[in-house]
């Protein structure tokens, strides 16, 4: 994709807004429920695994300096698998951020707008989305650096505030459930790391290409800390956080954190931000939708097609109605649309197209 | 972008941003239309259903109000008869033609008649609620729910919701009670290393109050013989096994509570003397480390130990005293770890074989023998609990008095 030069923090901002998104929502509770008492050790396994991943992901990129996914699967299997890839990446992309609106939609009706209609609250957040990318890239990467490390932060401050609830016997039994929970089955917890889907499309945005490791590594760290971070003190302060599943246990610390000792509504302050966070993450997954989009079509200035990209999203976020079936269907693609696209099929086409470049070199 | 293009987009976000921002949305609820709760009362009533008391806070500190309230400078109760709080808040929003709101509600005041059949039910029903805050205090009240909200015209505070705020915070220097929120009461009832605990309530009259006490910690609530307006009184603590109460700790057993799970800021404590111009000594005590705890199992039976260290400054003083005697500061800190040790030994005893209840979570000391969640579960700990035996150790360190050090006339002499 040849737009706008893209720095180091900036790119880095642009993996871990995804992550911070499914953070503030149910990530903590999904991992809670299938690793339970062992979900940090669980977290710990999978973040090095996501490392020596994302090593070996580095590695090969090192052949397709400043190409994407789509270009390297156009260099593998010609336009037939380009035009593959792309699509699958387009659907990812919406449902991805389908999922993601009308779960912070609901979550936020519930909370403030208990009269409202669902559609008026994702319209806005599209509408914002319509806006940002009719004005363009450079403001969405730069506003994203922006709101990303204040959500960081604000996720950050959420477990300071918890401090003294904290006992450290609470992660015990550490086996939990055995070890082919944490080990085996648990390894598919390497969904939480779907904000490296973006990894694959950064490399010709990237200023200094050679930073590359930098950025995906800072990217992974950054996600691992922060999910271990959630997760332990999630366990830590809560004894019941196994038995009683939360719709997002992020606002559940924040409601019953000495914070409301200080401030009468603390949530109202860390639900804006999360807005902000999620209004970014649309901006770029709808960016980023344009911009396969272009790849695939030769369109000359997909910009305008983003209102219908936003119409799309609306109609099936529209279309999800019952919470409890939505929530399952959500977790679901979740973690098993990343694990199939991002670890499995992107992962397979970086490989086969490695090997070919050296048997051809 | 091409400059129309943008001239047209800023027009229209400013002209969609005016007509949100002047416009009114049909579902938006002014404070006119709500009626604020700041203290929700559950009775036990006929048939299985509850008596649910609601405190409405009048913004005006309002004037009238039906026969079946009773009504203080802020706030007025009502009571209903209802078969769930859901159902309950629909029948309060009907008779009073505004809608109830919980997201103010400060304090949640349950029974001791309902408490002993289970509370549960509507702990999940208001943790499930997304008004209500889980922050607020739960109280068991050794009187009826709707009474205890009636008397609680606090006399030193004419707001309600303000009163309920402040009051619990008495414990951080008395000890004589715990500042249990609707959160930590729920999270230990579904826990499988604790018994939950609630702050206990009632009101004081002449006719609760309770005499021939040895000490003036040794009441709960209602007990104290004070004398004055009718008033609400919170001093110990109800103790649960699950959801069901079993018992209730006097003012001591608080302050052995506190000091067991580290919690105690200081309190007040008052020990027999060792000499002889003072009957009884009143030391103001405070966590000089935090109490460690220690488990084993001992043929599965839980054998826990605790080490407690205190500071401590004397109040009590009088005449031929002097605090610069190692040998009678030595005496006193001695008597300050006997008292203190056979009250903690006594409380402890008192929650594992009396009540069968682990409100101090030593649970969390166990699990460390149990690998995997299965084993944990089959050894169930909170039946266990009544097998445990203690071994408490005190170590007092009397710091100082406070103004006065030595009154010894010999020294004057």
């Amino acid at each position: 994709m040849n737009y706008s030069k893209l720095g180091n923090f900036e790119a880095i901002c642009l993996i871990v807004v995804v992550f911070v998104n499914h953070i503030v929502l149910n990530l903590p509770q999904m991992i809670l429920n299938s690793t339970g008492s062992a979900s940090i050790l669980n977290t710990i396994y999978i973040l090095l695994i996501v490392i020596i991943f994302a090593i070996l992901i580095l590695k090969l990129l090192k052949k397709f300096i400043g190409l994407d996914i789509i270009d390297i699967s156009e260099y593998l299997g010609g336009k037939p698998l380009k035009i593959l890839i792309g699509i699958l990446c387009i659907i990812y992309l919406i449902f991805e951020t389908v999922f993601l609106t009308r779960m912070f939609s609901q979550n936020l009706l519930l909370v403030y707008f208990p009269n409202y209609p669902i559609s008026f609250i994702i319209f806005l957040f599209l509408f914002i989305g319509v806006v940002a990318n009719i004005i363009g890239k450079k403001s969405i990467i730069k506003t994203n650096a922006i709101i990303v490390p204040i959500a960081l932060f604000s996720i950050l401050f959420t477990f300071i505030f918890v401090a003294d609830m904290l006992r450290i016997e609470r992660s015990l039994p550490i086996f939990n459930n055995g070890l082919d929970k944490i080990f085996l089955s648990g390894a598919s917890n390497i969904f939480a790391f779907n904000g490296l889907f973006f990894l694959f499309f950064i490399s010709p945005m990237l200023n200094k290409k050679e930073d590359m490791s930098k950025v995906t590594l800072w990217s992974v760290l950054i996600c691992g800390i922060f999910l271990i971070l959630s997760i332990a003190t999630l366990i830590f302060a809560f004894s019941d956080i196994y038995s009683v599943s939360r719709l997002a246990p992020i606002y559940f610390i924040i409601i019953n954190s000495r914070l409301s000792a200080f401030l009468e509504r603390p949530e109202a302050i860390f639900i804006f931000i999360w807005t902000l966070a999620l209004m970014s993450f649309i901006n770029i997954a709808v960016m980023f939708i344009l911009n396969i989009f272009k790849k695939l079509t030769n369109v000359k200035e997909p910009k305008y097609l983003v209102i219908s990209a936003c119409t799309i999203i609306f109609v099936l976020a529209m279309a999800l109605n019952g919470l409890f079936n939505f929530e399952s269907i959500a977790n679901a693609f979740y973690k098993y649309g990343s694990l199939i696209l991002i670890f499995g099929i992107f992962t397979l086409i970086l490989i086969l197209a490695y090997i070919k470049k050296r048997r051809s070199s | 972008m091409n400059y129309k293009v943008q001239k047209f987009f800023a027009i229209f976000i400013l002209a969609v941003l005016l007509v949100v921002a002047s416009s009114s949305y049909y579902g938006i609820q002014g404070i006119d239309n709500l009626a604020y709760v700041v203290a929700i009362g559950l009775d036990a009533g006929k048939d299985n259903n509850i008596k649910l008391s609601l405190q409405i806070s009048v913004p005006n500190g309002g004037e009238g109000g039906s026969s079946s309230s009773s009504q203080s400078s802020s706030s007025l109760v009502n009571t209903i008869e209802c078969s769930s709080i859901s159902t309950g808040i629909a029948l309060f929003n009907s008779y009073l033609g505004k809608e109830v709101n919980l997201s103010h509600c400060k304090v949640l005041v349950i029974s001791e008649e309902l408490a002993t059949k289970g509370i549960s039910e509507y702990l999940y029903t208001l943790t499930n609620d997304i008004q209500f805050r889980t922050d607020s205090n739960i109280i068991i009240s050794k009187c009826d729910a709707s009474a205890f909200l009636e008397y609680s015209t606090p006399e030193l505070d004419k707001v309600a919701a303000r009163y309920y705020e402040i009051a619990p915070t008495s414990s951080e220097y008395t000890g004589y009670t715990e500042s249990i929120t609707c959160n930590e009461f729920f999270t230990a009832i579904n826990a499988t290393t604790s018994e939950p605990v609630a702050i206990l309530g009632s009101i004081n009259t002449d006719d609760t109050h309770s005499t021939g006490q040895d000490t003036d910690s040794s009441y709960t609530a209602g007990e104290t013989p004070i004398t004055g307006n009718t008033s609400i009184e919170t001093m110990g603590l109800a103790v649960f096994n699950g959801d069901k109460f079993v018992g209730e700790l006097n003012g001591i057993e608080s302050i052995c509570h506190l000091i067991i799970s580290n919690k105690l800021k200081n309190a007040q404590i008052r020990i027999p003397s060792p000499i002889e111009e003072l009957d009884y000594i009143d030391l103001y005590i405070e966590l000089k480390k935090n109490t460690k705890n220690s488990l084993y199992l001992v043929n599965s039976s839980p054998y826990i130990t605790s080490n407690v260290k205190i500071t401590a400054r004397i109040h009590s003083m009088n005449q031929n005293i002097d605090l610069d005697d190692d040998s009678l500061v030595a005496n006193i800190e001695k008597y300050a770890e006997n008292y203190l040790k056979e009250n903690i030994s006594s409380y402890l005893y008192k929650t594992s074989k009396e009540l069968h209840a682990d409100i101090d979570s030593f649970g969390l000391y166990a699990l460390k023998y149990f690998n995997y969640l299965s084993d944990w579960e089959d050894y169930n700990w909170l039946h266990h609990y009544q097998d445990a035996f203690f071994d408490v150790n005190v170590d007092v360190d009397l710091n100082s008095s406070y103004l006065l050090v030595n009154t010894s006339k010999e020294k004057d002499a």
